[in-house]
C-alpha cells in the first residue's frame, strides 16, 4: 500500500535542517499574519479633494477669520421674507461671518450671489466697509448680489467649514424658475498616507487612489450634521464658460461623504472613503511584499543548495538521516540524476521518518 | 349613582357625537382603480405648496391614522395627492365624502395604499387634499389640511413647500386680517426632492371655521421677492385634547 508523498517531507526528514527551516517558516508566517491584520483592521490616514461644477456650494462657518469674504461691488439685501428688502448701494469691503452661520454661493448671470443665514434671528456677521472703514452689524438673513453693480474683478470666495455641494433636482414650478444649484459634474480624488509613518515611524508620504466620479444631479457633503464635522477648505469661483455653474475646489479629511440622488433613497448613500482605499496600493506595502517574496525565494534557494550539498556528500550526511527501511548506501548507488526518485521513495515512508 | 358611573356617562356623551361624525373618503376615480406609484413614472404638479398638515407627529406614516377635518362645509369631492419627500412614492386619487358634511374624514379603505408607506416617517409624506371633483396634478381649489394622527390637534399647521429661495416665511390671513405669521422654516435632513422646506405656523386657539388665505413669502436669489399666489385653506379649531 502506497502512502501519499508530501513535497516537503524530504526537508522534514533532514534533522540538521529542521530547526532553521521551522524558524524561517514561523517568521514568514508571523510577518504575513501581522501584515494581514494591519491591512484588515486599520484604515489609512487620508484626505479627499473634491472638484465640481455646480450651481451652488454651502458651508457652515468653522473658522470666521479664514472664512472672511472679500466683497467687491455688491449690494447687501436684508433677506427677511417679511422685511422691506431695501437694497443698499454697491459696496466693497470685508464680510466677517459669525461662527456657525451657513454661507451659500450661487451661480447667477451677473456673478456669484452670496447668502448668509444664521438659523435664528442673530446677526450673520459684520461688514467692514472699505470706503469709510465703518463696521456694520448685519441682520439674520442677508443676500449679497452683484446685480445692478458695475462689473469688477472678483476673486475666489473662501470655503472653510463643513459643507455640501449641489441641490437635488426638484420639480419645476409654475411661478418660479426651474431647479437651481444643480451639480453638473465632479470628481472625488482620494489621497492616502502611506503606512510608513503610521506603523513604522518613517517619513510620511502620500499616494493617490483612483478618483471617483460624482453622479450629476446629486447633493454631496457633510449632510448628517451630527458628531464630529471635519472642515472643508477651498474656494468657489465663477465659471467663465458657463454662468450656471461655479467651479468648486475643496479639500477635507472627512471620512464619510453623504450623497443624495434625486428620487432615490430618503437618507441617501454614504461613501466611506476609508473602505474604498485599497491598502495594497500603498507603495510602501508593495515594496514590503516584494521584499518578502525575495526573502522567501532566497531562503528556498539556500535550503535547496544545502540539501543538495548534503545528498551529494556522503561524509557530511548524518547516518541517522536514512529511513530504517532503506538499506545503507542506497543513495550512493544511484546517479545524481535519479536522486529525486530516491527522495520520493523516502518521502513515501515519510510517516516512519516523522515518527523518529 | 356613583361618581364613577356619572363620569362614564358624561364621557360617552362627549365622545359619541364625535365618533358618529366621522365620515368616509370613498374612492371615486372614473376607472374605479386606485392610482399610486412607487419608483414609477411621476407627473409634475408645478405647485409650491406640496402638502398641508396639522402638526407633525413622530412615528411612521400610517394611512389608517389620517384624518381630514371638514369644519362643517358641504364638500362634493376631494382630490388627494400624496408624495414622499424622496419623490419615490406618489398617489393621486379622487374621493367622494360619505356623508358630504361629515366633520372628520378618514379613508374608507386605507389598506389600498402601498405597504412602502410604512417605511416612511409621518412627516416624510406630504398630503394635499383639494376640494374638487376634477382630480388632476394641477387641481386648484380649497385645501383641507390633513391630520396625521387619529386624534387631531389644530394648534399648529405644517406647510410642505417646494421652493427655491434664500429665506421663506408663511402667513395666514382672513378678510385682510393677519391671523398668524411665521418664518420658522427648515430644510429637512436627507433627500429634499418632492419638497425641500417645512414651515410651522402656530394657529391661535378658537380659530373660527372659514376659508383662509395662506401666503408664502419667499426671497429669491435674484434679490427679489417671489410672486406666489396665495392658497385657499379651510381651517378651524378643535377643542384642545382632554
Amino acid at each position: 500500500m502506497t502512502t501519499p508523498v508530501s513535497p516537503f517531507s524530504h526537508f522534514l526528514l533532514t534533522p540538521r535542517l529542521r530547526p532553521p527551516l521551522v524558524l524561517v517558516s514561523s517568521l514568514v508566517v508571523l510577518v504575513w499574519v501581522a501584515i494581514a491584520s494591519m491591512v484588515v483592521f486599520s484604515e489609512p490616514e487620508l484626505f479627499i479633494s473634491i472638484n465640481a461644477r455646480a450651481g451652488t456650494v454651502a458651508f457652515d462657518v468653522g473658522n470666521p477669520d479664514l472664512a472672511t469674504i472679500p466683497i467687491a461691488g455688491m449690494k447687501a439685501i436684508d433677506a427677511n421674507p417679511f422685511g422691506n428688502m431695501a437694497a443698499g448701494t454697491c459696496r466693497s469691503g470685508l464680510l466677517v461671518p459669525s461662527a456657525g452661520v451657513r454661507i451659500g454661493y450661487w451661480a447667477s448671470p451677473d456673478g456669484i450671489v452670496i447668502t448668509l443665514k444664521s438659523g435664528d434671528d442673530t446677526s450673520v456677521g459684520t461688514f467692514v466697509d472699505q470706503a469709510v472703514s465703518d463696521i456694520e452689524q448685519l441682520p439674520g438673513d442677508v443676500l449679497l448680489t452683484p446685480t445692478g453693480c458695475p462689473p469688477v474683478a472678483r476673486g475666489a470666495y473662501p470655503i472653510w467649514g463643513p459643507g455640501q455641494i449641489g441641490e437635488e433636482q426638484r420639480p419645476a414650478r409654475i411661478d418660479s424658475p426651474g431647479a437651481e444649484g444643480l451639480l453638473f459634474s465632479g470628481a472625488i480624488s482620494i489621497y492616502a498616507s502611506s503606512v510608513r509613518k503610521q506603523w513604522f515611524g518613517l517619513a510620511e508620504t502620500l499616494y493617490r487612489v483612483e478618483p471617483m466620479t460624482i453622479p450629476p444631479g446629486a447633493r454631496i457633503g457633510d449632510l448628517s450634521q451630527t458628531g464630529s464635522r471635519p472642515s472643508w477648505f477651498g474656494v468657489a469661483r465663477s465659471n467663465p464658460q458657463d454662468w450656471q455653474t461655479l467651479m468648486v475646489d475643496v479639500t477635507t479629511r472627512q471620512r464619510d461623504i453623504q450623497m443624495i440622488l434625486p428620487g432615490d433613497r430618503l437618507q441617501g448613500e454614504t461613501i466611506r472613503i476609508g473602505a474604498v482605499v485599497p491598502l495594497f496600493e500603498d507603495p510602501f506595502l508593495r515594496r514590503l511584499q516584494i521584499l518578502l517574496a525575495a526573502t522567501l525565494a532566497l531562503a528556498q534557494t539556500l535550503l535547496a543548495a544545502v540539501r543538495s550539498k548534503e545528498t551529494d556528500d556522503p561524509v557530511a550526511r548524518d547516518p541517522s538521516d536514512q529511513p530504517p527501511n532503506v538499506p545503507s548506501g542506497a543513495h550512493t548507488d544511484q546517479p545524481p540524476a535519479h536522486r529525486g526518485d530516491a527522495d520520493a521513495g523516502r518521502g513515501g515512508d515519510g510517516e516512519t521518518g516523522n515518527q523518529r | 349613582m356613583t361618581r364613577k358611573s356619572l363620569f362614564l356617562i358624561v364621557a360617552v356623551m362627549w365622545i359619541a357625537p364625535a365618533a358618529a361624525a366621522d365620515g368616509l373618503l370613498v374612492l371615486a376615480n372614473p376607472d374605479g382603480s386606485f392610482h399610486e406609484t412607487f419608483d414609477g413614472e411621476r407627473a409634475v404638479s408645478g405647485e409650491t405648496l406640496v402638502g398641508l398638515a396639522f402638526g407633525a407627529p413622530g412615528g411612521t406614516f400610517d394611512p389608517s391614522e389620517i384624518r381630514l377635518l371638514n369644519f362643517g362645509s358641504n364638500i362634493a369631492g376631494l382630490c388627494v395627492q400624496m408624495r414622499s419627500r424622496d419623490a419615490r412614492y406618489r398617489s393621486i386619487n379622487a374621493f367622494r365624502i360619505d356623508p358630504p358634511d361629515a366633520a372628520t374624514l378618514r379613508f374608507a379603505n386605507a389598506a389600498s395604499f402601498g405597504r412602502q408607506l410604512s417605511s416612511y416617517a409621518a412627516d416624510d409624506i406630504a398630503i394635499r387634499a383639494v376640494e374638487t371633483t376634477e382630480c388632476s396634478e394641477t387641481a386648484r381649489g380649497v385645501i383641507l389640511p390633513a391630520s396625521l394622527t387619529a386624534a387631531p390637534s389644530t394648534s399648529t399647521l405644517v406647510v410642505f413647500l417646494n421652493v427655491n429661495a434664500v429665506s421663506i416665511g408663511v402667513s395666514l390671513r382672513h378678510d385682510d386680517d393677519e391671523v398668524a405669521v411665521s418664518n420658522a422654516c427648515r430644510e429637512p435632513k436627507g433627500s429634499r426632492t418632492a419638497y425641500n422646506v417645512l414651515c410651522t405656523l402656530d394657529l391661535p386657539a378658537g380659530l373660527a371655521p372659514a376659508i383662509y388665505l395662506l401666503d408664502i413669502a419667499a426671497v429669491a436669489r435674484t434679490g427679489r421677492r417671489e410672486s406666489i399666489p396665495p392658497y385657499r385653506v379651510r381651517l378651524g379649531s378643535l377643542p384642545p385634547a382632554q
